[in-house]
């Protein structure tokens, strides 16, 4: 017996040897030939195509015969093509055709390799990359050099909807194209997308080649809305061709990696094409918070100019693995951006229309009739003057922060009164820095600090610009929080990225830097302060830098919110604002901020000097113009104190100082950018001539909208207000005659209507 | 504070790059709260003391002139502001209108240009080409037409392993040329208008460091010839003004970069700028944030215009500065954003810099082949124009100018240094001296309370002899009187020590008795430190009397000697720090010293060392003070009088230190040297364990602290 088992034993080693072996073998050849995941992935793949039975799209360019008519009203008529899935929309206005792929008249010379020919002549484009492999790179796909096909192509009965689909890649993505009164909608369903194999989708770009017309010496420009607006004209030959805009809509969010590029934030979801006599404007309605808005220049990809709106799906995020090194990869999230849905709107625009005041007046259509935006404008007489007071700031001390006394609130009184005798009839004032601790330490407003006269003080300063007739806005910013107050720990309560990162600001090396806070958290926080602002006396609250510029997807367990539910809760957080105290101000926010703001306060002026933008465009000074108050810049900090003036009077904006009553000197060491020269007392006589320059341009047309704007000679500029109103700017240091008028240098002229 | 103690903690261990990152921070983009204008860049300025502030921009964006250029590397405006560019890629100059526009290019056909860096045009119109390819300066007429060659030139001053390479030129009104040659660390080459070899013209300094002259000699004669030869940097490019002036710009230098060299090479700059007290050694090119680590600046190029500013372009940090004519800081822009994008009038790796008569600069992008032309803002022209009187010497003129530059920045510097020079012309000393005080600037500031003070002795100068006669007779009285005293005392009888104190260590000598010991020591110092082992003439209350006067005395110095002499002290002065430093030092030092002396076998006990150390600080008070009172009444003038006090206080103190060592130890003199050298070698030991264990310990409590926050959350 014991020999038996001796020998079973002997033999039982070898044999688990063996099928470890025999595992570990299976397990390296699944590994090394079926890296996708199970063989049945490639049978299904394989099969897919043929069991939907749809013929792959051939690459080139749409026949125009093979249109069919989908959809028509009494201003455009839609056609269609079976097989590609481009569309064409005739305005039967103007007789201007417009088709969702390149002119084939200029296609022959288009000189870019096969697989980008084939990119650009797709309805759709996009980015995937294989998330199995986390240093594979991102790939770009397009309907015909992908291999795709067009599953379920079916009428509508405003237009079509099409699947794109690719079985190779193993994705699917439904669209649709609907004519409605006066423009032609995109969409996305998002629900319909299916990722069936390792491939994620990054962006996707719906008919990227709308409109798009190359640079063949014709007058033309692509729109973009950098800063107030700005415009990429048509060259042939072009500085740095290789350069294109790609920027995201609202800003960018914190939780992800974004290109550093120094630009200014994407305020407008808008953007828009102008060739000769055709124009057109685009407007993203729905899903805008996860659109980049995207142009190529004649020359950086292809020789077309194009611009369209990206679609984000994922984006990459910085995940670290070092603390001290600060080593770490790049991945993308697994879940895509979930967007309440995509869509984007073309406007094309009449031949007499068809510049960027035109594209203008449609946005501020859109925005009146769709997202009821009502005018909120005081009535025609003196401009208002926007004063912005410091209370106080901070600067690096011994031992901490030191406190840096700027103006208490009877100086404050003091300053007013003075602007008042000044001559300034309609002031608006707001209070910054007014908060417990100074401007730069965030977080904890409340009480106001007692340095400067505590609430007492405040409360008796808002009283005394009420008897003279001037509201006051108290100036906040809720999404940062430095020193823990309000009840904040960022471990717990800070906005996180997808690796549990928590982003900071810093102002100063040395100094501990400022946490962002998660949007419900600042909710509850803005919510419970409002009773505070209430008991002050304030009219408002001015939103800072945080509510209404910056929102970002959380991560953060406790306060998860896309996106879009950070812009809903800053949208509800104004609403309430305004409900409870009276008004919102807004600091250059976006425009989903400004339904529920009273007014615009240091709006956009300019663009990125990036080199292909050849002009900044008031684009978003024509929009507001007429439905609310707007600012510049601050005139004491103008790089160009006329120019800057001039250029004030050109966009319709009203003068904003920030005044104190200490010398800037003082704050040479503080953490806020302050205006170089700040003591009051050095500016009455700047302010009385400005308010009277202004008022004797702008005092009239406060309530209007602007309907025109132009160049009319180099450094001349021309800005109309329907039929009241033009007013004429000659930046040139030497006079300029224009229509028997001469318009002296640096200075404006007003015509008035019926002139 | 409890927030800001932790924050004085943490700033005191960074020192030791001990990096405290808590979760991986993502710092985010800060957009400028008041820059809505989006600029590209920021302009500053930054004073002597290096403090930077931020201004109105000087110069805008203001367009680009885009050709079909291929590496070009110069640029030249000439008189009526027709642009000339070396297109080098493309072997021919470009000759561009003033708005950009291609006039013609210029081949020489009949002897090809190679490869030309440099292009110059004079007065008449000609072309100098620096050909660099055919090692030669060429010299075209107006219409292109070679006029003269000059190749290398030949003299027996030029060794034979010059390597002759001109990239640039520059010519003077006689028709001399000065030539860049690449790599020529003897300077710029002097050509008479012939081509004959004039002489090698405005060489750099070799850099010679302490480094260098400890391995010169420590190191034999095989490894010190293996070292890198310490040769001068070489000239990069030069520029020429309507005065004759040459300007001299050089990249590999890090000090003295620019010069302005007059006919005889010598360098006019040093010396001249309002902040040479602060800075005697002068580094231009300035960077955006400064830190230990920052590369220095690359100056590639220089243009210089009609009032002498001079504005360079730093090829390393694409920062372009711009300094007057006696090297003041007017302006310097640039950003510390990377981006992807490219913008206007931010020029990555720039290659030659120009002016025209308008005053826009032209910037020349080598690899991207573009200019990029910056027009000079209101504030800049303001500033130019105020500034420009303010150099040549017309104050008044200046001063309703820089009234205007002030009130639109209350932080440029240089306004109230107009000012300032205003108020001193106007002879208005009282505001020129506070406004040179605001200002910083030492040499002014001790011009005006010169004035001021030769106007309160003409003033009170009946007063002050008054005074001085009755002093002196009070001394004589009282000399006399003590004289007679003195005599009429009979017998030196020694005074009774003084009642036995309670609580007196040592031998009880009153505290009076100790404080006078003080003086004792001052007079005899190996004598009185003897004393004070062998026969207890001092106790701890006097010690800590001497040392807490010392200390005061300390403070006093630090903060309250004057502007003159100690400039820095307008930042303002944190005592604190200081005072803990030098509590800490001393202490330091006591326990080092007696440690050492016990091992040298010295017999000093601690108390001893401890009492005798708080002694030899006794001049700080007896000269440190009174020194410091009259710093306030005098001016740089008399700044020997106030050193010679200074190295009096300091070699007084060294040497009662070792006469310490060596009266409480009892060693002789040489020993206690020997000793004194040993105890501060030790005390360095000591600090750097003492901030390791600090360092250490922090981290450990913060790692003990973020873990248990981490557990907490989760």
């Amino acid at each position: 017996m014991n020999g038996r088992r001796i020998r079973v034993l002997r033999f039982i080693r070898p044999v688990l040897a063996a099928l470890a072996l025999a595992a570990m073998g299976g397990l390296a050849v699944r590994i090394l030939f079926f890296p996708s995941g199970s063989p049945a992935a490639g049978e299904a793949a394989g099969g897919w195509s043929e069991a939907a039975g749809f013929p792959r799209v051939k690459p080139g360019l749409p026949e125009e015969r093979h249109f069919e008519r989908m959809a028509e009203n009494d201003a455009f008529l839609l056609l269609a093509d079976r097989t590609t899935a481009h569309f064409r929309l005739v305005d039967k206005r103007s007789g201007i055709t417009w088709r969702s792929y390149p002119d084939p008249a200029h296609w022959e010379a288009e000189g870019v390799s096969e697989t980008w020919k084939r990119h650009l002549a797709s309805p759709i484009l996009f980015d995937y990359v294989d998330a199995d492999h986390y240093k594979s790179l991102p790939v770009t796909g397009s309907l015909m050099a992908s291999g795709g096909v067009l599953e379920h192509f079916a009428r509508t009965d405003r237009g079509f909807a099409v699947t794109f689909s690719f079985p190779e890649l193993g994705l699917k993505i439904p669209a649709e194209v609907s004519l409605y009164g006066r423009y032609v909608e995109t969409r996305i369903h998002d629900e319909g997308i299916a990722e069936e194999g390792p491939n994620l989708l990054l962006n996707v770009k719906l008919y990227p080649l709308f409109g798009a017309e190359p640079s063949l010496g014709q007058e033309g420009y692509l729109f973009i809305p950098d800063g107030s607006g700005a415009l990429i004209r048509f060259e042939q030959d072009r500085a740095m061709p290789q350069l294109v805009y790609n920027e995201s809509v609202y800003g960018n969010d914190l939780s992800f990696f974004h290109e550093q590029t120094n630009r200014q934030r994407v305020l407008m979801p808008v953007y828009g094409l102008k060739s000769g006599d055709r124009a057109f404007v685009a407007i993203i309605t729905e899903g805008e918070a996860y659109a980049h808005v995207f142009a190529a220049p004649s020359g950086a990809v292809g020789r077309f100019n194009w611009v369209t709106a990206e679609w984000q799906y994922r984006k990459r995020f910085f995940q670290s693995v070092g603390r001290h090194t600060g080593e770490g990869f790049y991945a993308y999230g697994r879940e895509p951006f979930a967007a309440s849905g995509r869509a984007t709107r073309y406007y094309p625009l009449l031949p007499g229309e068809s510049d960027y005041a035109g594209m203008a007046a449609v946005y501020r259509t859109y925005l009146m009739e769709e997202l009821g935006v009502r005018p909120q404008v005081p009535e025609p007489g003196d401009v208002p003057l926007f004063v912005d007071v410091l209370g106080a700031d901070n600067e690096k001390g011994w031992f901490g922060d030191r406190y840096l006394k700027v103006t208490t609130w009877e100086e404050a009184g003091r300053i007013i009164r003075a602007i008042r005798e000044a001559g300034a009839g309609r002031i608006r004032v707001n209070a910054i820095g007014w908060q417990q601790g100074g401007y730069s330490d965030y977080g904890g407003h409340f009480p106001a600090d007692a340095r400067l006269g505590g609430s007492r003080g405040l409360k008796a300063f808002i009283a005394d610009a009420h008897a003279l007739g001037i509201p006051v806005f108290l100036g906040a910013d809720y999404t940062l929080n430095a020193n823990g107050k309000d009840g904040f720990w960022w471990r717990r309560d800070g906005l996180r990225n997808p690796a549990g990162a928590v982003p900071e600001k810093r102002d100063d090396r040395d100094r501990e830097p400022a946490r962002y806070v998660s949007a419900l958290f600042y909710r509850e926080t803005l919510l419970s302060d409002l009773p505070d602002y209430e008991a002050l006396g304030a009219d408002g609250i001015y939103f800072e830098n945080g509510i209404g510029q910056q929102a970002s997807t959380d991560y953060n367990p406790r306060y998860r919110s896309t996106r879009e539910e950070a812009i809903a809760v800053q949208v509800e957080l104004l609403r309430r604002t305004k409900a409870r105290l009276g008004s919102a101000v807004g600091h250059n926010p976006n425009f989903y901020a400004v339904p529920q703001l009273d007014h615009v306060h240091l709006l956009a002026d300019g663009h990125s000097h990036d080199v292909f933008a050849a002009e900044e465009v008031p684009f978003a000074q024509i929009v507001l113009h007429g439905l609310r108050t707007y600012t510049l810049g601050y005139s004491n900090a103008r790089d160009e104190w006329r120019d800057g003036f001039l250029r004030s009077i050109e966009y319709g904006a009203y003068p904003a100082y920030l005044l104190g009553a200490a010398s800037a000197d003082d704050l040479r060491r503080s953490y806020g950018d302050w205006p170089p020269g700040l003591d009051y007392r050095n500016w009455l006589e700047t302010i009385r001539r400005e308010v009277r320059e202004a008022a004797e341009a702008l005092g009239d047309v406060t309530d209007r909208f602007i309907t025109g704007h132009h160049t009319p000679a180099p450094g001349v500029k021309v800005t109309e207000y329907g039929d009241a109103r033009r007013i004429i700017v000659n930046y040139n240091p030497t006079d300029v005659q224009l229509d028997g008028r001469v318009i002296p240098a640096k200075d404006f002229v007003v015509v008035k209507g019926g002139e | 504070m409890k927030k800001g103690k932790k924050t004085a903690m943490f700033r005191f261990v960074r020192a030791f790059a001990l990096q405290l990152s808590l979760l991986g921070a993502f710092a985010a983009l800060w957009p400028g709260r008041v820059a809505a204008s989006g600029l590209p860049y920021e302009t500053y300025y930054r004073d002597g003391f290096g403090q930077t502030v931020k201004t109105q921009a000087a110069y805008l964006p203001a367009g680009l002139i885009k050709l079909d250029f291929n590496g070009p590397q110069d640029l030249f405006v000439d008189e009526k502001d027709h642009i000339y560019v070396a297109d080098t890629g493309n072997n021919r100059i470009v000759h561009l209108d003033r708005d950009g526009t291609f006039v013609r290019e210029i081949v020489v056909p009949e002897s090809p240009l190679s490869r030309p860096s440099g292009v110059f045009v004079d007065g008449n119109g000609d072309i100098y080409v620096a050909d660099t390819g055919n090692a030669r300066i060429v010299r075209l007429n107006a219409e292109g037409r070679l006029v003269k060659a000059f190749g290398r030139p030949a003299s027996a001053y030029i060794p034979d392993s010059f390597k002759y390479e001109p990239v640039r030129v520059v010519v003077d009104k006689r028709g001399f040329l000065f030539v860049t040659s690449l790599g020529a660390y003897q300077g710029l080459v002097q050509l008479d208008p012939d081509g004959g070899f004039v002489g090698f013209f405005g060489p750099n300094k070799a850099p010679f460091t302490l480094f260098d002259a400890f391995k010169r000699l420590v190191y034999t004669r095989e490894m010190y010839a293996r070292e890198p030869k310490k040769r001068p940097p070489a000239v990069t490019s030069a520029d020429i003004d309507r005065d004759g002036f040459i300007y001299t710009v050089t990249r590999e230098a890090t000090r003295d970069q620019i010069k302005r060299l007059n006919m005889a090479g010598v360098d006019q700059l040093p010396g001249k700028g309002d902040f040479h007290h602060l800075q005697p050694v002068r580094s231009y090119g300035e960077i955006l944030h400064p830190r230990s680590d920052s590369p220095s600046p690359q100056l590639v190029d220089l243009t210089v215009d009609d009032d002498g500013n001079v504005t360079v372009v730093d090829a390393v940090h694409d920062v372009v500065s711009q300094y007057d004519r006696n090297g003041n800081l007017l302006f310097f822009w640039g950003t510390e954003m990377l981006t992807a994008a490219a913008k206007t009038g931010v020029v990555r790796a720039p290659a030659a810099i120009d002016q025209n008569s308008a005053g826009d600069l032209l910037i020349l992008d080598g690899t991207n082949n573009l200019i990029h032309v910056l027009r000079r803002s209101e504030f800049g022209s303001l500033v130019h124009r105020a500034n420009a009187l303010t150099q040549a010497g017309r104050y008044e003129e200046s001063e309703p100018l820089w009234e205007e530059v002030h009130r639109l920045n209350e932080r440029y510097t240089p306004a109230l240094i107009g000012l300032a020079k205003a108020a001193y012309k106007k002879e208005r000393f009282d505001r020129a001296q506070e406004l040179f005080h605001r200002a910083g600037v030492v040499g002014g500031y001790s011009e005006s309370f010169w004035q001021n003070r030769l106007r309160w002795f003409q003033r009170h100068f009946g007063l002050a002899m008054n005074g001085l006669a009755g002093a002196a007779l009070l001394a004589f009285a009282i000399r006399k009187v003590r004289r007679r005293r003195r005599t009429g005392r009979t017998g030196a009888a020694e005074r009774t020590p003084a009642a036995i104190r309670p609580g007196n260590a040592g031998s009880g000598v009153s505290v009076a008795a100790q404080l006078k010991h003080a003086f004792t020591v001052l007079r005899h110092p190996a004598d009185g430190f003897y004393a004070i082992r062998h026969e207890g003439k001092a106790g701890a209350a006097g010690s800590l009397v001497l040392f807490v006067l010392a200390m005061a005395a300390f403070a006093f110095i630090q903060a309250k000697t004057a502007f003159v002499f100690n400039p820095w002290q307008r930042l303002g002065v944190e005592l604190p720090p200081l005072l803990v430093q030098f509590a800490g030092i001393w202490i330091g030092w006591v326990v080092s010293n007696y440690l050492t002396g016990s091992l040298f076998r010295g017999e000093g006990r601690f108390r001893d060392v401890l009492y005798g150390s708080a002694y030899a600080l006794f001049p700080l008070v007896l000269i440190g003070v009174p020194k410091t009172v009259l710093s306030h009444a005098l001016t740089l003038n008399e700044a020997a009088l106030f050193r010679f006090l200074d190295t009096v206080m300091m070699v007084w103190i060294a040497l009662l230190f070792i006469r310490l060592v060596q009266g409480v130890h009892n060693y002789a003199f040489s020993e206690a040297v020997a000793v004194t050298a040993a105890s501060l070698l030790a005390l360095a030991v000591l600090v750097a364990m003492l901030f390791i264990l600090l360092g250490l310990g922090l981290e450990l409590v913060q790692f003990l602290k973020s873990i248990y926050q981490e557990v907490i959350v989760r």
